[in-house]
């Protein structure tokens, strides 16, 4: 008796995946006894409210402005651009200087002739790195091929820091010290522990971090 | 609810909600549930604004105003203001016209997929229907890794990744039939820690 109800179920939910699959009519259920419907619809709502769900689009964190706002993840670094790379491969796509701007302005990238000539002329310019992607597909190459040497080093372990529990810990008692919204402290000092020199050393590990971010809360700095 | 959320409703209760650690933990339900109702796929947007647009706006009145102090469940709260959101977003963005019935109806964009054709589109959806589907996604996925491992597998494979049954039971090397014994199991012991 129980098999041939399981039977009936596992029958109603293939037929019912099948239908949301090709987009048709799903299968009636009237045949069912009332305790069989209920289960069975119980069943199928969990089902379609999760059918797909992978499809729903999801940004990467380091993607997401929200994060991004919210300190979650540390500002993309500014790319130098080589100026004499720059203007070898523009040269190389037959494109003026007012050509490159305009499309980049067409773009949203708020740029003139003037900035983008200065920038030709320079060695290393420090760029948004959206913009220097920008520049860099415009001008079909890779972004490597325009950035000068020495460029901005990315600090993993502060990366990681701002990720870890040990912050968000950190953050929330000084917030509830200081009376003040985990968010809004948290705002304020991210930048402050990427501006910090340790940051240039790159080798700091997470109780360094800690201890220099416990070290600007109490001093205040904001 | 998880362990990281009590310390989060913490800070919530004593007025100091940690914004950042609560998106943190909670951006993949309120991203998805603001995308099942703009029906997005990757790049999907209703007039300009996108899932992550609506989820910004909903972070940025939960810093101007806060949280209610008595959350009780923070997942569920908050995908329950961005679907609302989102929601809203989308009755702006509706160019009346009606159909054979007279009934109001969203314009579609693109081709919704079937699952959701009939469940968002009508302009006169039921609000809490369509909350209460998002939470009962968002509440299933949490629940996921509590089941068997087998049972995990179908139901990401299955019905997560919307993989035809005869995909699935190839990699699992049994029949398409004992894939439907499988989601089914899973979907009654889900239904079951659900209700506890």
């Amino acid at each position: 008796m129980e098999d041939s109800v399981n039977d009936r179920l596992e029958g109603i939910v293939d037929a019912y995946l099948l239908a949301l699959e090709r987009g048709q009519t799903p299968p009636s259920l009237h045949k069912l006894r009332e305790t069989e419907l209920r289960e069975a619809q119980e069943v199928i709502r969990l089902l379609e409210a999760a059918w797909n769900a992978a499809a729903l689009a999801i940004p990467a964190l380091e993607d997401d402005p929200v994060a991004a706002e919210l300190g979650l993840v540390a500002p993309r670094a500014p790319v130098m651009l080589n100026g004499v790379a720059i203007k070898v491969a523009r040269a190389r796509q037959g494109l003026s200087i007012g050509d490159v701007s305009r499309r980049l302005i067409a773009e949203g990238h708020p740029t003139s002739i003037r900035w983008l000539f200065g920038v030709e002329q320079g060695s290393s310019t420090p760029v948004d790195a959206t913009l220097a992607e920008a520049i860099s597909r415009m001008l079909g190459v890779s972004l490597t091929d325009i950035t000068a040497v020495a460029a901005t080093r990315k600090s993993d372990s502060l990366v990681a820091f701002l990720r870890s529990p040990r912050y968000a810990e950190i953050i929330r008692d000084w917030a509830v010290r200081l009376g003040l919204a985990a968010d809004t402290l948290r705002a304020r000092y991210s930048p402050l522990l990427m501006a910090a020199p340790r940051r240039d050393r790159g080798d700091a590990d997470e109780d360094e971090w800690a201890r220099l971010l416990i070290a600007l809360l109490e001093s205040g700095k904001l | 609810m998880n362990t990281a959320d009590d310390a989060l409703l913490e800070g919530v209760r004593v007025g100091a909600p940690d914004l950042a650690s609560i998106y943190a933990e909670h951006r993949e339900a309120m991203l998805r549930s603001a995308s099942a109702v703009l029906f997005h796929s990757e790049d999907r947007i209703v007039d300009g604004v996108s899932a992550t647009d609506v989820v910004q706006d909903v972070v940025l009145r939960l810093r101007e105003r806060g949280l209610p102090r008595d959350i009780e469940n923070l997942r569920a709260h908050l995908v329950t203001v961005t679907t609302r959101a989102a929601i809203d977003v989308l009755r702006k963005s509706r160019i009346e016209r009606r159909d054979a019935l007279g009934k109001e109806r969203i314009p579609r964009h693109e081709p919704l997929p079937p699952a959701y054709a009939d469940t968002w589109v009508d302009a006169g959806a039921d609000v809490e229907e369509i909350v209460q589907r998002n939470l009962l996604r968002e509440a299933l996925l949490e629940c996921l890794p509590a089941l068997p491992e087998r049972e995990q597998y179908v139901l990401r494979e299955r019905i997560i990744q919307a993989r035809p049954a005869k995909d699935v039971a190839a990699a699992l090397q049994v029949t398409p039939q004992r894939v439907s014994q499988l989601v089914t199991a899973a979907a009654r012991r889900l239904r079951d820690m659900l209700e506890k």
